[in-house]
């Protein structure tokens, strides 16, 4: 068992404007020149999660992202073949994944494991999973877990690249977790399940609950919450109606701490796959 | 114990056969790219996959990830049930290209209806091979510049140490991308002519493409002489483009990666450096390991054989060694010619005899990323 002990989200929705340079600058003015508005966002919900915590040196930190920093990518893109210049050096070393990560360690001084990764469905589940078992091995002692997705436009072609065929509404996000096998202290347990469930073994597993759970569909799940609530009729099941980005698990597990009990399971779903992680207040 | 089992790679090097000729003869083979940078007409050095001309569909990387991922699974004789157990981890410095070419053809947004609704985006390669060859629903990628197969490498270990998994396909690739080339060219980070890791006159580093497929596994599922014993993975935050010159960052984690295999210095027979030929990365290494050693071990770069391949190099580099260990020797360090008084130590200029120990393998990569691994083959 692995425990949360600090949470933060950043939330826009696709209507709202948030200057996350402006906000980032009020905190440390020194990066913002060589940093961009992604890595920003991952500064600001990093910060929001430990900033009052003085963490040990050797904290990991595990990011993951949905599209990554597309629009560096944008932007060298734009330079090659519209400006016809080559890559402005500060976009080439930000358009490595991994350079937030940097900024992230350097600014609250941790020098642990920092890894970057993506996947196109669960991909906060899969890092989840690889937490808890580097946690529960004792390879690592305390995670700051984090997932970061830019609100990118035109928002039609940012929506067909995520696989959203319907006019879902966007949103962005930055959401962090610092996890550990200690429960000392902790806001919560967290258990992500081990399965890659279809249908059936969802259904199975959703039987197993107890009735004191509440349930979050994830994002992807539309048709799919019909199933849900056909299996837990007595549960309080929950669609999550924030704007689409990949990481909003993180978000919704935030939210809920926020609310400050009880117990809840949220499931998502990705070419009709499962996947479940269960979260219960201390 | 975690096992390796091998696999198979791309490179510069050519076929198994030619590349184990040249890597034992201290030889390798390079190309070139032109690239018109600022007005001007500029020539480097470049280590090609294949010499043959590539068009754009070739360029996409899944054609030569399903040939190593084909050719591994053949050369191991894993069947169906195997794969389905099988988890896949991919590392490179590059992102998928499924979504970059969109974007790509779309830079004045005038196509934004060519564009198919389907999740696309990093990851897709992970997505499209475990499709293919029905691997393990478990699969992440990983973006950790020039230690991202590497970081595969280590999680994979630890996933299979869990149970989750009982085998671990881990891809490392890398293939030519302009904005990559171009970048480092910004940078000045390119030598023009060679790569000479550890040289007084190195000139920086020389780019490669490869494409891997290692396959892991236990002892209690498929046993091997090969063993992957530890890895560790570190940050340091002196610089985003790479490690303290006074070599504490690469001590730290080498040094871990030895506490986590309770092994000791003199217990590592050889050591693959990461040996970029970049003035301050080769600075750093040979400071960070004097910390540790008391005396030189043998230690060699593949960079000249292979080039940088950034992303790649962490499961392309490790198959290499198992391959020259497996053929008997430690490959010298080609175009090394004159000590570095500043580095004092020099690295393998003659191939070394040997087969079988412990053997360390170092990688360094921007955004202070350093990572370490220790891998043993046992004696008959």
């Amino acid at each position: 068992m692995i425990y949360i002990h600090n949470s933060s989200s950043v939330y826009h929705s696709e209507d709202e404007t948030f200057d996350v340079k402006a906000a980032w600058k009020a905190i440390e003015p020194k990066t913002i020149r060589r940093t961009d508005r992604f890595i920003q966002l991952s500064l600001l919900g990093a910060y929001r999660a430990v900033d009052h915590l003085t963490l040990a040196k050797d904290t990991g930190l595990y990011m993951a992202s949905g599209q990554g920093n597309l629009a560096v990518f944008k932007r060298l893109r734009d330079q090659r073949y519209i400006q016809k210049q080559p890559p402005k050096p500060v976009d080439f070393i930000n358009s490595l994944s991994n350079t937030s990560g940097f900024y992230v360690a350097q600014y609250l001084k941790i020098e642990g494991k920092n890894l970057n990764v993506s996947r196109l469905g669960f991909v906060i589940e899969t890092l989840l999973l690889l937490a808890q078992t580097d946690l529960e091995s004792d390879r690592e002692r305390q995670l700051l877990l984090g997932g970061v997705d830019e609100l990118q436009t035109p928002v039609a072609f940012t929506r067909k690249t995520l696989g959203l065929c319907d006019d879902r509404a966007l949103g962005e996000g930055s959401g962090w977790l610092l996890l550990s096998k200690e429960r000392t202290g902790a806001l919560a347990s967290i258990e992500v399940e081990k399965r890659e469930m279809d249908a059936d073994a969802l259904a199975l597993y959703l039987k197993g609950i107890d009735r004191s759970c509440s349930i979050l569909c994830g994002q992807r799940m539309v048709s799919e919450c019909a199933l849900v609530e056909a299996c837990c009729p007595h549960h309080d099941v929950i669609k999550n109606e924030a704007g689409f980005y990949e990481t909003a698990l993180l978000g919704a597990i935030h939210a809920f701490l926020q609310s400050g009990s009880g117990t809840r399971v949220f499931i998502d779903t990705y070419n009709k796959r499962y996947r479940a992680v269960k979260v219960a207040v201390l | 114990m975690i096992t390796l089992l091998g696999g198979e790679l791309l490179s510069a090097l050519g076929e198994r056969e030619t590349r184990l000729k040249l890597l034992s003869e201290g030889l390798y083979k390079t190309t070139e790219k032109k690239m018109d940078f600022l007005g001007e007409a500029l020539t480097f050095t470049y280590y090609s996959m294949d010499d043959g001309p590539r068009n754009s569909a070739l360029s996409i990387p899944l054609t030569y990830l399903e040939k190593v991922v084909q050719a591994t699974i053949e050369k191991l004789g894993l069947n169906e049930e195997a794969l389905s157990r099988c988890g896949l981890f991919i590392g490179s410095a590059s992102n998928d290209l499924s979504l970059s070419l969109p974007l790509g053809q779309n830079y004045d947004n005038s196509q934004v209806e060519t564009v198919a609704c389907e999740r696309i985006g990093n990851g897709f390669y992970a997505d499209h091979l475990m499709q293919r060859f029905g691997l393990n629903s478990f699969s992440l990628t990983y973006n950790t510049a020039c230690t991202s197969s590497a970081n595969a490498v280590i999680d994979a270990a630890t996933m299979l140490e869990s149970g989750v998994i009982d085998y671990a396909l881990v891809i490392g690739f890398e293939m030519f991308a302009p904005i990559s080339f171009e970048g480092f060219a910004t940078m000045q980070l390119l030598s023009p002519e060679k790569i000479a890791p550890f040289d007084r006159d190195r000139a920086g580093i020389v780019l490669g493409e490869a494409v891997s497929a290692l396959m892991m596994s236990r002892d209690d599922v498929a046993p091997s002489a090969w063993h992957y014993l530890s890895g560790d993975v570190r940050c340091e935050t002196h610089s985003v483009t790479g490690a303290n010159p006074d070599g504490t960052g690469i001590r730290d984690v080498i040094k871990a990666t030895l506490e986590r295999a309770s092994l000791g210095v003199d217990d590592i027979r050889a050591v693959k450096a990461h040996g970029t030929a970049s003035a301050l990365n080769d600075l750093a290494e040979i400071n960070g390991m004097k910390m540790l050693f008391e005396q030189a071990p043998e230690f060699f770069s593949f960079k000249p054989y292979i080039g940088h391949t950034l992303g790649s190099c962490g499961a392309t580099e490790l198959l290499l060694m198992m391959e020259c260990v497996d053929a008997g020797f430690i490959p010298s360090t080609p175009n090394f010619e004159h000590r570095d008084d500043e580095l004092e130590w020099e690295p393998l200029k003659e191939r070394s005899s040997c087969e079988d120990g412990n053997f360390m393998l170092n990688y360094f990569g921007f955004g202070g990323n350093n990572s370490s691994i220790i891998i043993q083959k046992r004696g008959a």
